[in-house]
């Protein structure tokens, strides 16, 4: 198999891994966004989506389908607690509180996790298929390629809440200035626990999508979240589309860096492209630069 | 009246306790201290552990205990989790040996964590069994007189894998591809299989490394495709080697794959995408020995499954331990040298003979397994 097919199966399956970073980055920046705060727990979300699938999969015998509709409709009511609970007492704290507060939860969720399922790593049942078929000289998966297409089609949906419905004009609207949206007649609470909400979703979503390439274990949240955060700060801190870029981004250079230059330096590579893309960019690759008043 | 009454009453009560605290049936148990992960990511690995030493501990207390001086008392587990770090670990012995009073210590398992408690148990003169394959442990400056190694060492497993190759895959025909997990298990035992490699002739086409829990290996698989290996032997976690093959499967490789530690965990979970695949083992559970197929149907009556070869490691270790204190008495000095001249006692996993061997070694016996429908075939041996 040639170097240049090779090189091309990288960055398809880097596309593939990459889209799930973004979303994870998507929802990490839909929270910044909206309280200002950097959410920790976000990679544990997609634990609780892939756990929750496996559950309702494996133990209560649903079909794959409703299992992970089911999960991510979980995850949605639990970053609601997660606001209320942990998240609104805290909201005009300063900044050290509120990391410290999510990564309590983090903690939280995962020991209990790993309380409840142990620590044996499971395998997730694929539900596009993982039978590879080839088009000239290329190995397609078709749960890469499916994958890809499901987050498009969520950014696509998510495009359309934030900017064609009143409740996505009402997000944005908090997130651009939450006293000034309330003074509007917004309901502030509301539209944070809707945010958190919708993030826990996205990082359900990407855990249930990324369950049937890997084995389920309580281990990979720090690993999912050091992702998530490169991803949101190399496309810009807080943009949305920056989010989407820094993720494929660190999906497909993660991959063609370890292949070309080293497999022992794939995480290096991942910081040295955060470190080059703030040198040259420093408020990120979408973000306009910030200026000094 | 009721004065009169209070007093012998109270005689009574008295004579009671005193003769219930010094009742002749109960002896002071043995502290026997188990030091493993029992959270976080290898969890498993210290249940499996903890299980094995936790059979023997019953075993040997139902029949009345370790003879000392004339009298048997029983054993005692006292279980710690060093959550696979140093510092968990360190805190871990410390409490055992100073609170607990542990004649013994078992365990870690982890490189990292096992080193920092060698001179921990040097120091306060405890034997240690700890169950690490890795060569660090037993070299010049690391190494404690006191500690012994209760599981084969990466150097044979590695030969015995070199062999196989050599001897029965064509030797120097193939081109072998190497991954390695990043860490210190990973990087040691890739690098003595390389050197096996290397002085059979044998040439070593690709060395690629991946982090624990790596989400895709595709870089790993395209380089070994594109250096054109036809073997690949994976020195790695379950989860990763697992992944690296379906990964090497869908871009259509077609060789042949060694895994470096194939075990139940190894198995239960590649399902049918490791069948055939073949690697070295201290022990399987297909052993045909007698203590070997005794010791897998208590432990399966137990804990209602096949045991595998951490489990063996510490079962055998409380059996060894048994032997030294009642060959030479509860003085750690002694149990050391005593385990250290050993030249022949047989475990479920083999033959200790740690008179011939040194860095703490125990044991050297190696069985290469291929699995099979499922199980562990003995190649072998």
């Amino acid at each position: 198999m040639s170097d240049l097919i090779l090189g091309t199966q990288l960055v398809i399956n880097g596309l593939s891994t990459g889209s799930l970073y973004a979303l994870l980055a998507i929802g990490f920046t839909l929270i910044w966004k909206s309280v200002a705060v950097a959410n920790f727990a976000q990679g544990d979300f997609a634990l609780i989506g892939m756990f929750a699938a496996l559950t309702f999969s494996n133990v209560l015998g649903w079909s794959i389908l409703a299992s992970l509709a089911v999960a991510i409709a979980v995850a949605f009511i639990l970053g609601t607690v997660m606001e209320r609970m942990a998240i609104r007492p805290i909201r005009r704290a300063d900044a050290m509180t509120k990391i410290l507060v999510t990564l309590g939860v983090s903690i939280i969720i995962s020991n209990s996790l790993r309380l409840i399922f142990g620590p044996m790593p499971r395998s997730f049942p694929p539900f596009i298929g993982l039978d590879a078929f080839k088009v000239g000289g290329i190995t397609l998966v078709p749960q890469y390629i499916g994958t890809l297409a499901i987050v498009m089609a969520l950014i696509l949906i998510l495009q359309v809440l934030f900017y064609r419905t009143m409740t996505g004009k009402a997000l944005r609207a908090v997130a651009e200035n939450r006293d000034v949206a309330s003074l509007m007649g917004i309901n502030q609470d509301r539209m944070v626990a809707l945010s958190f909400a919708l993030s826990s979703a996205l990082g359900a979503t990407a855990g249930v999508l990324l369950a049937p390439f890997i084995f389920v274990t309580t281990d990979i949240t720090f690993s999912l979240l050091i992702k998530a955060l490169l991803a949101a700060v190399i496309g810009g801190f807080g943009s949305y589309p920056g989010a989407l870029l820094g993720g494929l981004l660190i999906g497909v250079l993660d991959n063609l860096g370890a292949f070309y230059i080293s497999t022992y330096y794939r995480d290096v590579i991942s910081f040295s492209i955060l470190i080059v893309v703030l040198l040259i960019k420093p408020a990120g690759l979408l973000n306009k630069p910030v200026r000094d008043i | 009246m009721a004065f009169r009454l209070r007093l012998p009453l109270l005689l009574v009560v008295l004579v009671f306790a005193g003769l219930s605290a010094c009742n002749p049936g109960e002896q002071e148990p043995i502290i026997l201290g188990f030091v493993g992960v029992l959270s976080g990511p290898i969890a498993l690995n210290g249940e499996l552990n903890s299980r094995g030493a936790m059979l023997a501990v019953e075993e040997i207390n139902a029949g009345g205990g370790v003879s000392v001086g004339g009298t048997k008392r029983p054993l005692k587990l006292v279980l710690e989790d060093d959550q696979g770090g140093p510092t968990s670990g360190v805190n871990a012995v410390n409490k055992l040996v100073e609170q607990d009073k542990a004649f013994a210590i078992l365990g870690p398992e982890l490189s990292s964590v096992v080193i920092p408690t060698l001179e921990l148990t040097r120091r306060h003169k405890v034997v240690q069994f700890h169950s690490t394959n890795s060569l660090a442990t037993g070299k010049e400056g690391v190494h404690s007189p006191y500690a012994f190694r209760n599981r084969v060492e990466d150097t044979y497993l590695a030969r015995a894998v070199v062999d196989y190759i050599a001897n029965e895959l064509g030797g120097k025909d193939r081109r072998v591809g190497i991954s390695l997990l990043n860490n210190e298990y990973g990087r040691t035992g890739s690098s003595l299989v390389e050197q096996g490699l290397k002085e059979k002739g044998i040439s070593v086409t690709a060395k690629v490394s991946h982090n624990f829990r790596d989400q895709d290996l595709t870089p790993s698989a395209a380089a070994i495709l594109s250096d054109g290996a036809d073997t690949v032997v994976t020195w790695s976690g379950p989860s990763e080697s697992i992944l690296l093959q379906r990964t090497l499967k869908n871009l259509g490789w077609k060789g042949t794959f060694i895994h470096g530690n194939p075990d139940l965990i190894y198995v239960s979970l590649g399902k049918e995408e490791v069948e055939g695949v073949v690697g070295p083992q201290g022990w399987a559970p297909a052993e045909t020995r007698e203590k070997s197929r005794k010791f897998v149907a208590a432990y399966r009556k137990r804990f209602n499954q096949v045991p595998d070869n951490h489990s063996a490691a510490y079962y055998d270790t409380v059996y060894l331990l048994r032997s030294a204190i009642e060959a030479v008495g509860l003085d750690a000095d002694k149990v050391r040298d005593y385990v250290t001249t050993i030249k022949k006692w047989e475990g479920v996993q083999g033959n200790f003979h740690p008179a011939d061997l040194t860095g703490g070694n125990l044991i050297t016996d190696v069985v290469l397994v291929k699995i099979q429908n499922g199980e562990l075939r003995i190649l072998r041996k």
